[in-house]
């Protein structure tokens, strides 16, 4: 059974009182350690399809299920703890909290729903410490959000997201502000994520980034079409 | 310590010192208002109730044109001497109408080393006596013997209990309690006693009164009416007594206490509105502070939402931040309206010219409570409108304006 399986998947808007389609009759599967990327133009609705699959935007009509979890039936608690413990977001825009240093921005996913068996306080934090060594950003562990810049910012989301190791990775634009180095750094660490089970779905306007990928799909108009010749 | 939800409000609180100081610097307006007004209006009531206890007469006769210097006598006026003598006073006690009539003498001391200004000075006959026995009773239950004292509650009574007037120290056998009128910067002699006071004052200054007069100077007659009269109606049999005695004063304590109590009122009707007003404001900011910082916050929450936060806990999230600041607020305000009111008691009660006495410590605990609990009750209601806003349906799609 797939990790991520989306059916029929369809999100109607209402524009001046004329119904449309943000995502339209989408149908995708994603397997455990398989590495998806989408691409299409701006507004064409690539982001209202991951929020979707990640049940902040409810769709029209269609399912999405996660793991086994239909996310349309799943409580508000089930729903935030399947996000937390089995999906990891990596948002288009800085989502880092400004109150909070870098190293404790990575950590919280981590302390939100405590466990029996939580880990160590200190294997966590050295946990942390690895991810935004990987990324190439520990030295700013103690830094606030204002302090970093917009690449920095995107590599200690990504750092965040992969925080509770998720079985699926959604990734918008992780390259967004990246120089070359570390969007080469970044798309290593996402397939390196594919190739030990991680489910890595991403969005992407980054042609660089596509050779990472194990299938392209295009979304053109709210429908989703499998790239060929990737 | 690891970061968790339960220390993220606290970290936000910390992180946003402008934001916060705003927030707590209009709680502790609030708190100090409601604590500062509340524990006024309770110690002017509590002063009036104990006035309205301590005058027990119907009637007070007093001299020619000193009625209004024995109102003062009774409220919150200077100490003062006026007397008219025992024969004119046992004739007075006489008029139809008069049920129980006791003497009382005022005689108004020098600066004492006692206390801070004047002392007043009042002979009363325990035999007769209606009005200061009952009230003496709660703290002493002897009999006041001829040269001892009895203490008002201000008064500073020596180590060695007694009390230095007029180059002589006066035994105290007992202190009363504090009544918030000027009854409690005075001294309590039988009738007894007095010509030896104004035979003691002699000596180091000015005589109080005439030595002739010492043994029979009263001040005023007080009165209960029989059944069936009016204070009014014996006034006027005392005036019909004798043709001297038109020009007799009068004065009503049933009418000061309605007087005093119509003034008290008054000020409490305008305290409470100015706090309701002020906390009607304070709420408004409250909630449009909150509002408003709610707007600027949609990128964390949904962040936290995208982490995996319930809405129970951004509502957590913004409930403790709330109530740490009406906590917070609350203590400090009350704090300062108690460094500002509980020091300056008594400054307050002459400045406000009005009965002023503390309230017990047990009701100043309850009204510590009620103003911390109010600031906080008041804080969170100002943060539901953003925890409501946050718990709509598809909160996301409103959270994502802030990306």
């Amino acid at each position: 059974m797939a990790l991520l399986a989306i059916t029929d998947l369809t999100k109607c808007f209402t524009r001046r009182d004329k119904p449309f389609d943000a995502v339209s009759h989408v149908n995708l599967m994603v397997d455990a350690g398989e590495f998806v990327a989408i691409v299409g133009r701006s507004g064409n609705g690539k982001s209202t399809l991951i929020n979707m699959i990640a049940g902040l935007v409810r769709p029209t009509s269609g399912s999405v299920t996660i793991d086994g979890n239909v996310v349309a039936d799943l409580s508000d608690r089930e729903l935030s703890l399947l996000r937390n413990r089995t999906i990891g977001f990596v948002t288009q825009s800085q989502t880092l909290l400004s109150n909070l240093t870098v190293l404790d921005n990575v950590i919280l996913p981590a302390t939100m729903f405590p466990e029996d068996k939580a880990p160590e306080p200190e294997q966590l934090i050295a946990r942390a410490e690895n991810l935004l060594k990987q990324l190439g950003v520990a030295e700013l562990m103690e830094s606030y959000p204002r302090e970093l810049s917009g690449g920095e910012m995107r590599r200690v989301s990504i750092a965040r997201a992969l925080m509770n190791s998720p079985k699926l990775l959604i990734a918008d634009e992780p390259t967004g502000d990246l120089d070359q180095e570390s969007t080469d750094i970044v798309m290593q660490l996402l397939r390196e994520q594919a190739d030990s089970g991680t489910a890595v779905l991403m969005v992407t306007h980054d042609p660089d980034a596509l050779r990472y990928a194990d299938n392209v799909y295009r979304m053109d108009a709210g429908v989703l079409t499998e790239q060929t010749g990737q | 310590m690891l970061i968790d939800m339960n220390k993220l409000p606290f970290e936000n609180l910390k992180r946003k010192p402008l934001r916060t100081t705003a927030l707590l610097a209009v709680v502790v307006v609030l708190s100090l208002a409601l604590f500062g007004g509340s524990i006024l209006a309770t110690n002017l009531n509590t002063g009036m109730a104990s006035m309205e206890r301590r005058l027990g007469a119907d009637l007070m006769v007093v001299p020619q044109n000193t009625a209004q210097k024995a109102e003062a006598l009774l409220t919150d006026g200077s100490p003062t001497t006026f007397y008219l003598t025992k024969d004119v006073a046992d004739q007075i006690s006489q008029a139809d109408g008069v049920a129980q009539a006791t003497q009382q003498t005022y005689i108004s001391s020098l600066a004492a080393a006692c206390c801070d200004e004047k002392l007043q000075i009042i002979g009363y006959d325990p035999a007769t006596d209606f009005v200061i026995e009952p009230w003496v009773a709660e703290q002493f239950d002897g009999t006041l013997e001829d040269g001892q004292m009895l203490a008002g509650a201000n008064v500073n009574v020596s180590a060695d209990g007694t009390i230095e007037l007029y180059g002589r120290d006066w035994p105290v056998v007992a202190q009363l309690a504090s009544t918030g009128t000027n009854l409690d910067n005075s001294v309590f002699i039988n009738q007894t006693t007095v010509p030896a006071m104004v035979e003691a004052s002699a000596k180091v200054a000015t005589q109080v009164m005439p030595e002739e007069y010492a043994g029979k100077a009263v001040s005023s007659v007080l009165i209960n009416v029989a059944e069936g009269y009016t204070a009014e109606t014996v006034a006027t049999n005392i005036q019909n007594l004798d043709a001297s005695f038109k020009d007799l004063g009068f004065v009503y304590p049933g009418g000061i206490t309605a007087t005093t109590r119509t003034s008290l009122n008054t000020l409490v009707a305008y305290l409470t509105l100015f706090i309701a007003v002020l906390w009607v404001m304070g709420a408004i900011v409250l909630i449009a502070v909150f509002s408003t910082s709610a707007n600027e916050r949609k990128r964390e929450f949904a962040s936290l939402r995208i982490m995996g936060a319930t809405r129970g806990m951004l509502n957590t999230i913004i409930l403790k931040e709330s109530a740490v600041i009406g906590l917070t607020g609350g203590v400090l305000g009350v704090a300062v309206a108690s460094l500002v009111i509980f020091p300056f008691s008594s400054l307050i009660g002459r400045q406000l010219q009005l009965p002023y006495l503390q309230a017990g410590p047990l009701l100043i605990c309850g009204m510590i409570v009620l103003a911390v609990a109010s600031a906080v009750v008041l804080s969170v209601v100002g943060s539901l409108l953003t925890m409501w806003r946050l718990g709509r349906p598809e909160a996301y799609l409103t959270l994502r304006e802030g990306e």
